[in-house]
């Protein structure tokens, strides 16, 4: 108990909960939040055994890994709508 | 352990459990922000190196990236809906 | 016991002039003003429909969407604390070049950056520059994760005080 330190507790929580937020949320976009909670978790893990260039690196990659997501989840979205617009009962993705 | 990270680890902790258990998906934006500030400086505090300040910097403006374009998705997607 | 005690006032005292530091520099730029991007705007309607203020919400959702005096003050107590006066400096670049990135003006960042470096180093002999760093952890807090409705009615109080913001 005697060199226990912050920073590897408050990231271990943000992993365990992390992980189970994207699991047990219903919606898209709070998965992708819960994500983004589970990716500051690993980057503080990363941190505080020292290896710092990994965590640059790690922490460059997280926004454009979060925006290709999005921007899939938008797609999806839009594909829908134009699908119940026509009106026709095809074989809809969401279904 | 000191007693300034004693305090910056508790206001971590409480904004973990509130981003978990909030049911806006506006206000869990909020939280996150906030963590995102803690976790800055726990690592500045961590590391004590030139080295480390620069990998919180980079840290800090990436993650405003990030909750930069959630939070442009759910205006558009309001609008889908 | 008498140690911890002290270093709690002096983290009370850092945290109060952050506060006072970087909602000041924020509201001359005009934050409360109007959303810089679509996500702010979001945010303050969101903040509104609780029961608080659309300006104050305007003010947090331009925290959350890009990096402005808030975020220059922790990043400058950050390096002011690891490398001395140069830090402040390197942190003033690397912050105008994050608010490039998220499509903002960015002056607010660079500004409140170079004040907090000054204050630092004017109050170096009496409060350490660690004590900025979780004051203002704490100062972040208040605003951002205590209680949105009241924070965000507060802020509306200081826009309309300074003539930014109805």
């Amino acid at each position: 108990m005697k060199n226990l330190e912050v920073l590897p507790l408050i990231s271990g929580v943000c992993c365990i909960l992390g992980g189970l937020g994207v699991v047990l949320h219903t919606n898209p976009i709070n998965k992708i939040i819960m994500l983004a909670l589970l990716e500051i978790g690993m980057i503080g893990l990363i941190v505080s055994s020292y290896y710092l260039d990994i965590a640059i690196i790690s922490s460059i990659c997280e926004p454009i890994c979060t925006i290709i997501l999005l921007l899939g989840y938008m797609k999806y979205l839009t594909t829908i709508k134009k699908k119940k617009k026509f009106g026709r009962d095809l074989p809809v993705l969401s279904k | 352990m000191d007693i300034l990270e004693i305090v910056i680890g508790a206001v971590a902790l409480l904004m973990t459990l509130r981003i978990f258990l909030e049911r806006s998906r506006a206000r869990k934006l909020l939280y996150l922000c906030c963590l995102s500030f803690c976790i800055s400086a726990l690592i500045a505090l961590y590391v004590k190196s030139p080295m480390g300040g620069i990998t919180a910097i980079v840290y800090f403006i990436t993650s405003t990236l990030s909750s930069n374009a959630i939070a442009y998705t759910i205006e558009q997607t309001k609008h889908i809906e | 016991m008498d140690e911890i005690v002290v270093s709690i006032l002096k983290m009370l005292v850092a945290g109060a002039i952050c506060w006072i530091n970087f909602v000041i520099i924020d509201t001359y730029f005009g934050l409360p003003e109007q959303p810089g991007v679509l996500g702010a705007k979001m945010i303050g309607e969101k903040v509104k429909d609780i029961g608080g203020n659309l300006h104050g919400g305007y003010f947090m959702g331009n925290i959350v969407c890009s990096p402005d005096a808030s975020a220059g003050t922790l990043l400058a107590s950050i390096m002011n604390y690891l490398m001395g006066v140069e830090g402040g400096l390197i942190t003033a670049l690397l912050v105008w070049i994050g608010n490039r990135l998220c499509a903002d003006p960015g002056y607010a960042g660079t500004i409140g950056a170079l004040t907090i470096t000054a204050i630092i180093s004017l109050l170096k002999p009496i409060i350490e520059p660690k004590y900025f760093v979780a004051g203002m952890v704490l100062a972040i807090f208040t605003i951002q994760g205590l209680d949105h409705k009241h924070a965000s009615l507060l802020l509306g109080k200081i826009a309309k005080k300074m003539n930014r913001g109805e």
